[in-house]
């Protein structure tokens, strides 16, 4: 059943053609189309039967909530909201209140139409958000965000009005990625809460936020965040491109749409980048890239990513650059040793021992011995248990994941190795694996490493030191082909632009970065003076008139 | 066109020092020169600048082109093609020469009980891969892998030195003790291996981002490799003497295997497979490219893709039948090779060149 359901993207396709004779102007609103339609359903001047036609549509759904009432005490009108989504209180204390309360007069004038809806509803609405509807697609849509509906007898026009209010976490500290120094705001699950967010943080009308509305059922509003004057726009039509393609029911993480829209499906490297943190997005929004920011979940995607980007962690741009560029430094040796430390150990163990000191063969070879198990075999068992131990511990609840890291440390790692059943220089080589992958900034990146942990073990396992090399050899293969947005994976340093060097292996000094990416931040390369470099007076009983500029 | 990708000047400045690391820091034959070897070396990348220039001039003449593209033009369609199929010839045998050499290398090295056809077949196999990405991938490649291999080369070197009472400095006397014409004896075949093979990189000029400046790169390349080649001949004479250098069949792993400093730094061989790997690989796919690309141009097609897979197979088993045992290849490489390939590392190119002077042709 291919057409219909393409019906939720059409106002978008609409939005975009307008965008595009206005020069990239924001977006529409978020305005949703119910799924399924309800197109044969005809807004009429009857109280009654529209309230009938809204009852069958809701099927007496338990959270909505529909009154009769009469304003001024004459006009039959009726007000439909969702329980939880719509503000009670204020539904209850201001705007019912108000509206049976209001001059009798003006009752009688909606009942007679002496004078215009609008004009009336004017006067008696305490409400400063709200919108006329004129069919019941609309009301229902309204009454589904959380708007309170007002319906009058007699009119083929509703009111909508802006009331929508739930429950939800407040601002809170990023989870997975807490810093030392910097923001302690985390986005939350709240679309308007986060853009405010971003928003604060930049104050100009440069930010664009674009509103799209995805997935059929669950009509999850998404956000395309950038700052028009640096983002690419051939990226951003790519981005509205591949986003306009989405046609799925339901949309509940920001990880479906990094599912459906990133470059290589096939690959294992994540491609888009995706953070809790608003100071990140920010930053990298002032690079030139583009951020998506989905309700209903605290992360936010950053478009494109390159993989020089999970090397890097925000807390690096506050701490001092000598202390920032020798722990970027580690990061890469920690991604070494994350995805070649077992690899090496099972190769050079089984094929290669000629290759060690005399005197560390010896003291290896006596740990091995008695041990009933290949080295690779002990290496693929030992980091699955590691592995086990690890989910298990995500997954408990916080009282329980005590008793499993016990039985983990403990038992399988003591009792396991007095028992001979592994060797201690192997759960020495797991557990360094293991904190190395901790020590990566970025979830997504370290879990990719695991993956490609094994293959390299197994490769190595088989082929020795020749396994591990073509190992490398194929994902480097892999790396170079890979793109995220047309923005090669392997950026800067290949192809290699000398400028974006300064945020590579190490983080140059605040004052020294002068451009943006080269390839991404390419319409206005330049991010600040030149000349910033701090020069205080060199002699203190200088005359500080003099010192300034 | 057969090929969308672009590769920057400075690319292929890294492919080309892969390109002449790849095989000879390891294979290295001290030749007849004995001690003076590193005399002959320096004189072959004098010879080296010298067709660089030869082949960047039809670089230049040809910037939008391939020598399989243009030869038909300039020679005439029967000689151009005959003289295409030739140069293809050279590249298909160049191609399992190296999956031979470099797998004998590791089952003789460090994996002795391990089928030869192990590391051919995936060697191959990777190559392909690398290949079908196309010569972007393969520019990446070696924009990436290069530096390692250059700073890794340096690094043993200098461990080699730093080692107590490993190098003899006395083994370099005496200087042109026989007179100057073993060094003269020596230049062709350290010029045809590595240098005159850098002939396939004809077919690389059309795709560079700016053709027009592929002259400082090349030479560059041939220059600073002629050195840091010399630098790994005078270490492996300076450790082993010429006699054993030139015995062994991997000089530079004999010599490496020395290496100890404080009984700690030694037996660097993972660092030596490094190279060999990863530098052979590149120059494999570099020869393996320009066949499947010379192939579709000669016979016209509008891809080159399809030939991958079948190439790939084809050099597998063509690999282990290109020699029999290692000293027939070196011989074959310092006897043979130079007059073997000379039709395609001199004659056409410089035929081409000469040609389309003559006649004014240009792309």
């Amino acid at each position: 059943m291919p057409r219909p359901y393409r019906k939720p993207l059409r106002l978008f396709q609409r939005q975009k053609k307008k965008a595009s004779h206005s020069g990239g102007s924001s977006g529409g609103q978020g305005k949703k189309f119910p799924y399924p339609p309800l197109d044969h359903y005809t807004f009429v001047p009857d109280l009654k039967a529209n309230l009938e036609q809204l009852k069958e549509i809701f099927l007496n759904s338990s959270d909505v909530v529909k009154r009769d009432f009469l304003i001024g005490g004459q006009a039959k009108a009726a007000i439909i909201y969702i329980d939880g989504l719509a503000d009670k209180k204020l539904i209850e204390d201001t705007l019912l209140r108000t509206l049976q309360h209001v001059p009798p007069e003006l009752g009688r004038a909606l009942v007679e139409k002496t004078a215009p809806l609008d004009r009336i509803l004017e006067i008696i609405v305490p409400l400063a958000d709200v919108s006329p509807i004129e069919s019941i697609s609309d009301i229902v849509n309204h009454v589904l965000c959380g708007d309170a509906v007002l319906l009058f007898d007699g009119y083929t026009k509703a009111l909508a009005t802006s009331t929508r209010s739930w429950e939800h976490r407040s601002i809170d500290e990023p989870l997975t990625e807490s810093a030392v120094r910097g923001s302690r705001e985390g986005f939350v699950e709240n679309l308007r809460t986060n853009t405010a967010l971003i928003r604060r943080r930049l104050k100009t009308p440069a930010l664009r936020v674009e509103n799209l509305c995805l997935g059929r059922y669950s009509q999850t509003n998404v956000a395309l965040v950038y700052l028009h004057t640096l983002a690419d726009p051939t990226l951003l039509q790519e981005i509205r491109r591949r986003l306009e393609r989405i046609n799925i029911d339901g949309i509940l993480e920001s990880a479906y749409i990094e599912e459906l829209i990133e470059d290589n499906p096939a690959s294992p490297f994540p491609q888009i980048d995706h953070t809790e943190r608003p100071d990140k997005v920010v930053a990298a929004l002032l690079e030139g890239r583009v951020a998506l920011l989905i309700d209903n979940t605290p992360y936010a995607l950053i478009i494109p990513t390159v993989f020089i980007q999970f090397m890097q962690a925000s807390e690096d741009y506050y701490e001092r650059y000598w202390l920032a560029s020798f722990l970027r430094l580690i990061r890469f040796v920690v991604l070494n040793i994350a995805l070649l430390l077992p690899s090496i150990y099972v190769a050079v163990s089984t094929y290669h021992q000629e290759m060690l000191p005399t005197r560390l063969l010896i003291r290896l070879a006596a740990q091995r011995e008695g041990v009933p198990f290949p080295a690779l075999v002990e290496a693929l068992l030992l980091e699955l248990v590691f592995e086990v131990l690890r989910e298990a511990g995500v997954r408990l609840p916080r009282m329980v994941g005590q008793a499993v890291s016990i039985v983990g440390a403990l038992v399988i790692g003591e009792a396991a190795v007095s028992a001979g059943l592994f060797s201690p220089a192997m759960v020495i080589v797991v557990a360094l694996t293991g904190i190395s992958s901790f020590a990566l900034p970025i979830f997504a990146m370290a879990i990719t490493i695991r993956l490609l942990r094994f293959i390299m073990l197994i490769l190595a396992g088989v082929l020795g030191f020749y396994g591990i090399m073509i190992g490398l050899l194929a994902i480097l293969i892999h790396l170079t082909t890979l793109r995220s947005f047309g923005v090669d994976y392997l950026s800067p340093v290949t192809p290699y632009h000398v400028r974006d060097f300064k945020d590579v292996f190490i983080r140059t000094p605040l004052w020294a970065r002068h451009t943006r990416p080269t390839r991404i931040g390419y319409r206005d390369p330049w991010r600040q003076d030149t000349r910033l470099r701090p020069t205080p007076p060199k002699s203190s009983n200088q005359d500080p008139a003099e010192g300034g500029d | 066109m057969r090929e969308e990708g672009r590769i920057s000047n400075w690319q292929l400045f890294m492919l080309i020092m892969a390109f002449l690391i790849g095989t000879s820091t390891l294979i290295m034959p001290v030749g007849p020169a004995k001690q003076d070897a590193w005399i002959s070396y320096l004189l072959a990348g004098a010879l080296g600048v010298g067709v660089a220039y030869l082949y960047t001039s039809l670089g230049l003449r040809f910037p939008k082109e391939t020598p399989f593209q243009y030869a038909p033009r300039v020679l005439g369609k029967g000689l151009g093609t005959c003289l295409n199929i030739l140069f293809l010839w050279y590249a298909f045998h160049l191609a399992p020469l190296l999956l031979l050499n470099f797998s004998e290398l590791y089952v003789v090295a460090i994996m002795v009980n391990t089928p030869l056809m192990v590391f051919i077949g995936i060697m191959a196999a990777l190559a392909a891969w690398a290949v079908r990405s196309g010569i972007e991938t393969l520019g990446r490649l070696a924009e990436l892998l290069t530096p390692f291999l250059i700073f890794v080369i340096l690094v043993l070197n200098i461990l080699t030195i730093l080692t107590p009472e490993l190098p003899r400095w006395e083994n370099f006397l005496p200087v042109l003790g026989e007179g100057i014409l073993p060094v003269v004896r020596g230049i062709l075949p350290a010029f045809t291996f590595p240098f005159g093979e850098t002939v396939f990189f004809l077919n690389f000029f059309p795709f560079l981002t700016s053709p027009r400046k592929c002259r400082y790169p090349f030479v560059l390349a041939v220059v600073l490799i002629t050195f840091l080649l010399i630098s790994v001949l005078l270490r492996n004479i300076a450790v082993l003497g010429p006699l054993e250098a030139n015995r062994a069949n991997f000089p530079s792993l004999t010599a490496i295997q020395l290496i100890n400093i404080g009984e700690f730094l030694q037996r660097m061989d993972a660092l030596i497979i490094f190279i060999w790997t990863f530098g052979v690989f590149l120059k494999l796919s570099v020869v393996f490219y320009v066949f499947t690309l010379g192939t579709s141009q000669v016979l016209g097609l509008k891809d080159y893709r399809p030939l991958v897979l079948p190439t790939a197979l084809l050099l597998t088993f063509f690999a282990p039948t290109v020699y029999e045992h290692f000293h027939q290849m070196l011989r074959f490489a310092s006897r043979t090779w130079p007059f073997y390939f000379f039709p395609g590392y001199f004659l056409y190119p410089a035929i081409l060149l000469l040609v389309a002077k003559i006649r004014n042709i240009k792309g």
